[in-house]
């Protein structure tokens, strides 16, 4: 892992809101391949940070790099439209969905921005016998069967969160940004979800994941950020990242607790 | 299928008006093509708002564009019809970027009530330009070029043609673009749609068919006066659409057809059919907000079973 190049750099990025500074100051390197966890108390900045990378919040200061063939190519600021054909996707806390569509439909439109078809008109959209392939293996991957003639509307919160996820994976990210992934999900859909990011884990893909429950984070991270009000406060392997929190939590007062 | 029943239900509708000349009055048939052309702006409406989600209130702009260009073409500067017809697309085509340019950084009201403003500008526009327009007086003398029962043929052509591309837009990549972006702008975003652009492609294809809407509409009255681009009869083109249910192109379609009914009918009847249309779509909004195409569905699935 510390051996592969580096997909993803933030530098020193920060975000004010009025007086509220909710990013402050934060770098990381993501490498190919690693799974990145970050942990925090609510309102520490983690979707905000997400936000800066994925172009749908400009950083008042800091950059962001992502590689593209061979070269490291400052994103900063640009839009979140542009960051994804780059190769980020991303997914969200609260399940982002288009509810007038089926799932099937859903999926599609990652496909069809990836492969370059949005503009088609010659073509019916379910005339891509190659895309209706990798759709029918994305539904399966994901458990989404049962439902992928339904609409967007119709869905349980379980599987509005993992419509969003394959939604974005659709998009065949280099990194892959997950805010929340198990928020809201039985025992069962989080097992799955745990094993679905573990099966994609080693390989192409990259992932930072926004993470409270630290069982997950334990079995799925090669390594961790704590932050809290902003700032990063450790970033090291999930292990000793663990045990240093519960010496944060000490003088930070239920912290641990918070981040549970 | 239920899409295909979508086309079915088109196509048979399309046949009905084909034969329907045989059995009706001039005064009918007259009828029927404002009917064909209101369908048709409905039409074009509801590829902006049931399937882009974007309400404007300006859309009579468009179909003045498209009247106003051919009929200055072919009145005041003695254009041949091709000639005018060019002159009426190169208006529009002006009005539409120009006037979406500036109002789709906004959405919802803030866009509605910036389509309105730029029509009524349009429409003043209108009254001040008498030596090109004829102000309020409007253009008289817009030759047509065969009886009413032929150019009701050609209308149903052209607006069959549209109807059925539209039909087919909303199923290619292009029209699932609209949808996602009119269900969720920033999700679309963030596959990878560049939504200013999707919203634009789609304002500009609902305006060419109030364009051609227009361009028809000129010669089969002869005249046209700026009634056409008063807001009011955007708000027509808004009325219809939901009448008819914006969910589907269909809807819309059956929309524009049955407004003129309801229209003249009421009209005929009583000075107080504004009122009449008004409560209508108060107890449609209400008690069938996907309109009318969507209690036919309703029915057609019940039947079934
Ligand atoms: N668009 C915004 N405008 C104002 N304040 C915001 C906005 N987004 C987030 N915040 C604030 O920034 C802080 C960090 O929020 P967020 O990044 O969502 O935290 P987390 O995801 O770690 O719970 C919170 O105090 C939140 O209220
Ligand atoms: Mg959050």
């Amino acid at each position: 892992m510390s051996g592969a190049e580096e997909v993803l750099v933030a530098e020193d990025l920060h975000k004010w809101f009025g007086k509220l500074h909710a990013v402050d100051g934060v770098s990381f390197r993501l490498r190919r391949g690693e799974v990145l966890s970050i942990v925090g108390p609510n309102g520490a900045g983690k979707t905000t940070l997400l936000n800066l990378i994925s172009g749908v919040v400009k950083p008042d200061a800091g950059r962001v790099f992502l590689r593209r063939s061979g070269e490291l190519v400052d994103i900063t600021g640009r839009p979140p439209h542009e960051v994804t054909r780059l190769g980020l996707g991303r997914s969200f806390q609260i399940p982002n969905i288009f509810d007038g569509l089926t799932v099937e439909e859903n999926i599609l439109i990652s496909l069809l921005t990836r492969t370059g078809r949005t503009g088609v008109v010659r073509r019916g959209y379910r005339d891509f016998p190659e895309l209706e392939e990798e759709l029918s293996e994305i539904i399966e991957t994901f458990g989404l069967g049962e439902v992928r003639g339904r609409l967007g509307s119709e869905l349980s919160h379980g599987m509005r969160k993992k419509l969003d996820i394959a939604v974005s994976f659709a998009l065949r990210p280099m990194v892959l940004l997950l805010d929340e992934p198990t928020s809201g999900l039985t025992q069962g859909e989080k097992r799955d979800m745990v094993g679905l990011i573990k099966g994609l884990r080693g390989g192409e893909y990259s992932f930072i994941i926004v993470e409270h429950d630290l069982d997950v984070v334990r079995e799925v991270s090669d390594s961790l950020i704590v932050m809290h009000e902003g700032r990063v406060l450790a970033h090291d392997e999930p292990e000793k990242v663990l045990q240093m929190s519960e010496v944060i939590s000490a003088y930070l007062g239920g912290y641990h607790e918070a981040i549970r | 299928m239920r899409r295909d029943a979508e086309l079915y239900s088109l196509i048979l509708l399309l046949g009905v008006l084909a034969v329907a000349p045989l059995f009706s009055t001039q005064y009918t048939v007259r009828l029927l093509t404002v009917g064909l052309l209101y369908g048709l702006a409905a039409v074009g409406f509801n590829l902006l708002y049931g399937y882009t989600g974007l309400l404007s209130f300006g859309h009579a702009m468009f179909w003045s564009a498209g009247a106003y260009g051919l009929s200055i073409g072919l009145v005041r500067l003695g254009l041949d019809p091709l000639q005018s017809i060019g002159l009426a697309f190169l208006l529009t085509l002006v009005v539409a970027l120009a006037t979406g340019y500036l109002s789709l950084r906004h959405t919802e009201i803030y866009f509605a009530m910036l389509t309105l403003a730029f029509a009524q500008l349009i429409y003043a526009l209108i009254i001040k330009l008498r030596d090109v327009t004829g102000g309020d007086e409007g253009i008289y003398g817009i030759p047509r070029p065969m009886g009413l029962g032929e150019y009701y043929y050609l209308v149903l052509a052209i607006v069959a043609s549209l109807v059925l591309l539209a039909w087919w837009i909303v199923r290619t990549p292009l029209g699932l673009g609209f949808q996602a972006v009119r269900d969720n702008s920033s999700r679309a975003a963030s596959v990878g749609l560049d939504v200013s652009r999707v919203r634009l492609v789609s304002y500009v294809i609902s305006a060419l068919y109030l364009s051609v809407a227009g361009m028809l509409y000129a010669p089969l009255n002869r005249a046209i006066t700026p009634d056409i681009a008063f807001w009011t009869f955007s708000a027509i083109i808004v009325i219809m659409t939901i009448i008819g249910g914006v969910r589907r192109v269909a809807g819309a379609f059956i929309g524009g057809l049955i407004f003129i009914f309801i229209n003249i009918n009421a009209m005929r009847f009583t000075e107080f059919w504004q009122l009449i249309l008004g409560l209508i779509l108060a107890i449609l909004v209400y008690l069938a907000p996907e309109g009318v195409s969507g209690i036919v569905e309703k029915v057609v699935r019940r039947v079934r079973g």
